[in-house]
């Protein structure tokens, strides 16, 4: 039972990237760092590898300058709904990438709201924001997923931070700006970098955005992997080859970067606990507080914030109910009633409807796949002493570190020939869910149990319970909350899951982000602005889900 | 520098953590501030180094209000319970970080006499972390005395280290203080330590001062029945003033007649009369006599606590292993001298101290 999550990962995760690495390095039928050489000295492949980590560096410093105010006035002030707010700052986590790149692409599109607003407003007759498919438009994308992250780790460490380090330093006779500099700033730092990092492999394996929102003119090494796999013509598997020493290349980054990360994470998760709560201050304090320069600063990143987070939203529910007509437009039901239709569409090869049943399913799927698996594992981590546990946790860090299209590929070499043909059904996008998924779940899973108090156990049995009746009345109701957040967590993140989906999908297994993602390339409207509404919505639910009953269960 | 505070009120949303608090700390003098925990003794500390304004009153050094003067402009010092020493310098650039915003000559020769002063010499290169608490404490009064502060604000400076290590400690801060003569406000819950530390005591309960008063006062001549309850460990119970004969007055305490002083109260009023353990003898002749059962004995190594029935009620009484044939069960005479039986006067009216 216990070994259960350990051969799961090694049937399925192991073994295939392993079979996949092994293929980069083989050349001729003989070891060989052929293609890696390739790949490190060849202008084209150091132009991608050199552009992965750029736009992640990019990214990353944009989301610490979004982050860090929100982290800032989360910290200092109080005001209405700050607990909502707050707690917003979960979204990204359970929020399809597909959906940002396709609300960008109605916000910032060269049609887009804004740039036509801005045209009417100023009476031009070119866009004047080229955001979509730009760097700017990547990185813009990627701090929109990610700033989040960044205020969420600087606001707990910034929340943790004892307010009499600041002000023993203050009555030493340090200015406000000192004491930011010698005592907040390098006490924060360790969550603010922990956090960055966490950024920076997120936005370094990024896929959605970057294929989308960069639109094809900018090549990642996960989008030149899925390119050459996917859509080249490779009739002598040269590209498999250098896609496959591609991933191993991009794994030995990601790797080392999920290193520094866990590393970092540690030492943040050290720092003294809190002993006084942080004061904070009304943010609304009179008509004339409102005007104060420091105020002022804030009022101009809401409206950036405001701009950059709520609009790309909202304009996907007005999309999604808006109908171009000869007359000009109106408003629709149309496109809702289009997406649960079974009628054929050819770029999609299947019908709409079937893409959202198809994510019903793999949801569901990966769901009761993945949640079992992730609970034993926690279980096992968490409880017990034997000593492969840490040799566990160790199998953890690499599917963390290994991007979904990588994972896709590695299914594609490895179950394409029997004892496993998987590739092309339905079973292979569901299991490759479930391992994508599972790090993340048993992450969410492990501090749940570890809130539960093995005294209560003890203290059950001393009763006279057995085994099984304590763990029926006494674990299962304290942990139910953290399951249902686990279980909810996990089937949001599947029905997100586009990358890997798009890698394996066939006609007939298209879900809701791959069916969104052709419209996109198809410059269709309405019907993906639909289908990401329906998604936003079930992200609403996981994310109420979440607030409720797991928000301090999901650590990430 | 003399510290002076005027009519301070402080609210914090719905709750009022200080109201109409007045006190004088003369020059050189260390005031210690006991009182529960909550009952605002922190709010006063932050105000006082500038992390608070009054909603009314003032604060004055010297006779200049501070009010609008930033905290890193008004010169204080100040040590917190957990010491808040910057845990990612080292202790000389903890105890140097306030020289850095001063003009001081020699710099690094100012931090080795502090440490020096605190006994923490060659410690200068190690981390806050790998102190112990008591050496932690010692750091955390280096760095608030380094910058020459006019006045020094201790916030439960012993709170978090154990009792043996509390009563060296609180001789030394006494020693220091004495040594700098520095204005100093001592916080603590603890009223054993403010009565052995400090030069005057103001005892706070919720949001204002009850008593302030060298520590002897606060002891024998409680101005309210907190101070009398939370100062020193007594006896209260209730008499009725039957008449008044010179300085003292009559009383009758449960079944018998006794002779107590204090000036308040009116013929026929209930009041309550406060006596300490240690003023209530076994077998001893004095102006109240009475007797009693022991119901209880605590042994603490020099004393013994003795819970004693009488007068209606159970008394705490202090004996020594010197007090021969003390047994539970027995009855035993008990003697007080009339000064020795002290009315506290009522909590509605706040007179001040006799004495």
């Amino acid at each position: 039972m216990l070994l259960l999550p350990g051969l799961f990962l090694i049937l399925f995760f192991y073994v295939p990237l392993a079979n996949l690495l092994r293929e980069g390095l083989i050349h001729d039928g003989a070891l060989s760092l052929e293609f890696v050489k390739k790949i490190l000295t060849d202008d084209y492949f150091q132009h991608v590898i050199l552009f992965t980590l750029w736009q992640a560096l990019l990214s990353t410093l944009a989301s610490i300058v979004l982050g860090l105010p929100l982290a800032y006035v989360l910290a200092h002030y109080d005001f209405p709904l700050k607990r909502a707010v707050r707690s917003l700052t979960i979204v990204p986590f359970v929020l399809p990438a597909i959906t940002v790149a396709l609300g960008f692409a109605l916000l910032f599109g060269r049609n887009g709201y804004l740039n036509r607003f801005l045209m009417g407003l100023w009476g031009l007759s070119e866009p004047p924001l080229p955001i979509m498919y730009s760097l700017t438009g990547i990185v813009l994308a990627h701090a929109f997923y990610n700033a989040p992250i960044i205020a969420r780790t600087v606001h707990a460490a910034w929340e943790r931070l004892d307010p009499r380090y600041e002000e023993s330093a203050r009555a030493l006779g340090a200015s406000r700006f000192s004491v930011f500099k010698d005592v907040t700033l390098p006490l924060i730092l360790p969550g603010l970098l922990s956090g960055a990092a966490l950024v920076f492999i997120f936005c370094f394996l990024s896929f959605p955005i970057v294929l989308s929102v960069g639109g094809g003119r900018f090549s990642t090494i996960e989008v030149e992997i899925y390119t050459r796999v996917v859509t080249m013509l490779d009739p002598r598997f040269l590209n498999y080859k250098i896609g496959a020493a591609l991933a191993l290349v991009g794994l030995l980054l990601s790797l080392g970067m999920t290193y520094v990360y866990l590393r970092l994470q540690g030492s943040f998760a050290r720092q003294t606990e809190q002993l006084r709560p942080r004061p904070t201050v009304p943010l609304f304090a009179g008509v004339k507080d409102l005007l104060r320069p420091q105020k002022l600063l804030i009022w101009l990143y809401v409206l950036v914030s405001l701009i950059l987070f709520v609009g790309p939203m909202l304009a996907i529910v007005a999309d999604s109910l808006w109908e171009e007509t000869a007359l000009g437009g109106r408003w629709t039901l149309r496109w809702y009633a289009y997406i649960f239709t079974p009628q054929y569409e050819a770029f999609l090869g299947d019908s709409p409807l079937r893409a959202v049943l198809n994510s019903l399913a793999f949801g569901v799927g990966a769901t009761l796949l993945a949640l079992p698996l992730g609970v034993i594992f926690a279980y096992v981590i968490v409880r017990t002493r034997w000593g492969g546990r840490r040799l566990l946790d160790t199998l953890l860090m690499a599917p963390l570190a290994t991007s979904s299209i990588v994972l896709a590929f590695a299914f594609l070499r490895a179950f394409n020939a029997p004892p496993f043909r998987l590739v092309g059904t339905a079973t292979a996008v569901i299991i490759a869910h479930a391992v994508i998924i599972f790090p993340f779940i048993v992450r969410a899973l492990v501090p749940v149990l570890e809130n539960l108090d093995v005294k209560l156990i003890e203290s059950a049995r001393s009763f006279g319970a057995s085994r099984l009746r304590a763990l029926r009345e006494i674990e299962l109701p304290l942990v139910a909350p953290g399951l249902l957040a686990g279980a909810v967590f996990a089937f949001a993140l599947s029905l997100g899951e586009m990358s890997a989906t798009l890698m394996l999908a066939r006609p007939g297994l298209n879900t809701i982000p791959v069916a969104v993602y052709r419209f996109l390339s198809q410059h269709s409207l309405g019907a993906p602005s639909a289908m990401s509404a329906v998604m936003i919505v079930v992200s609403g639910v996981a994310f109420i889900v979440l607030e409720r009953f797991g928000e301090k269960a999901l650590k990430l | 520098m003399r510290v002076t505070l005027r009519g301070i009120t402080k609210r914090f949303r719905t709750t009022v953590a200080l109201e109409d608090v007045s006190l004088d700390v003369g020059d050189g003098e260390l005031m210690a501030l006991v009182g529960p925990s909550g009952c605002g003794k922190t709010t006063l500390v932050r105000l006082i180094a500038g992390f608070e304004t009054p909603d009314s009153g003032d604060i004055l050094f010297d006779g200049h209000s501070v009010l609008g003067v930033p905290p890193e402009r008004r010169g204080v010092g100040l040590v917190f319970q957990n010491y808040a020493l910057f845990p990612h310098m080292n202790v000389f650039h903890n105890v140097a970080y306030g020289l850095k915003f001063k003009r001081v000559d020699r710099p690094r020769e100012r931090v080795h006499e502090l440490l020096d002063l605190v006994g923490l010499k060659g410690l200068e290169d190690r981390m806050p972390a790998e102190l112990s608490a008591g050496q932690q404490q010692r750091v955390a009064l280096a760095r608030a005395l380094a910058p020459n502060p006019q006045v020094l604000l201790l916030d439960e400076p012993l709170s978090a280290l154990d009792a043996k290590l509390r009563e060296r400690l609180r001789l030394e801060i006494r020693k220091i203080q004495r040594a700098l003569k520095i204005t100093t406000l001592y916080i603590t819950h603890d009223q054993e330590e403010a009565l052995a530390v400090a030069d005057r005591v103001a005892v706070m309960s919720v949001a204002h001062i009850e008593q302030v008063g060298a520590p002897q006062e606060v002891y024998t001549t409680p101005a309210t029945e907190f101070v009398a309850r939370f100062i020193g460990r007594g006896n209260l119970v209730m008499g009725q003033i039957l008449k008044r004969d010179g300085g003292e007055v009559i009383l009758s305490v449960g079944d018998r007649v006794m002779r107590a002083r204090g000036a308040v109260g009116e013929l026929g009023q209930s009041v309550k009369v406060l006596v300490r353990p240690e003023r209530i003898r076994l077998n001893h002749v004095a102006e109240n006599i009475f007797m009693g059962k022991i119901v209880g004995i605590e042994f603490a190594g020099d004393t013994l606590w003795l819970h004693v029935e009488a007068l209606g009620t159970t008394l705490v009484v202090k004996a020594t292993t010197l007090d021969k044939s003390v047994h539970e069960g027995e009855r035993v005479q008990l003697g007080v001298s009339a000064s020795d039986l002290y009315i506290v006067p009522p909590s509605d009216q706040r007179s001040p101290p006799i004495s």
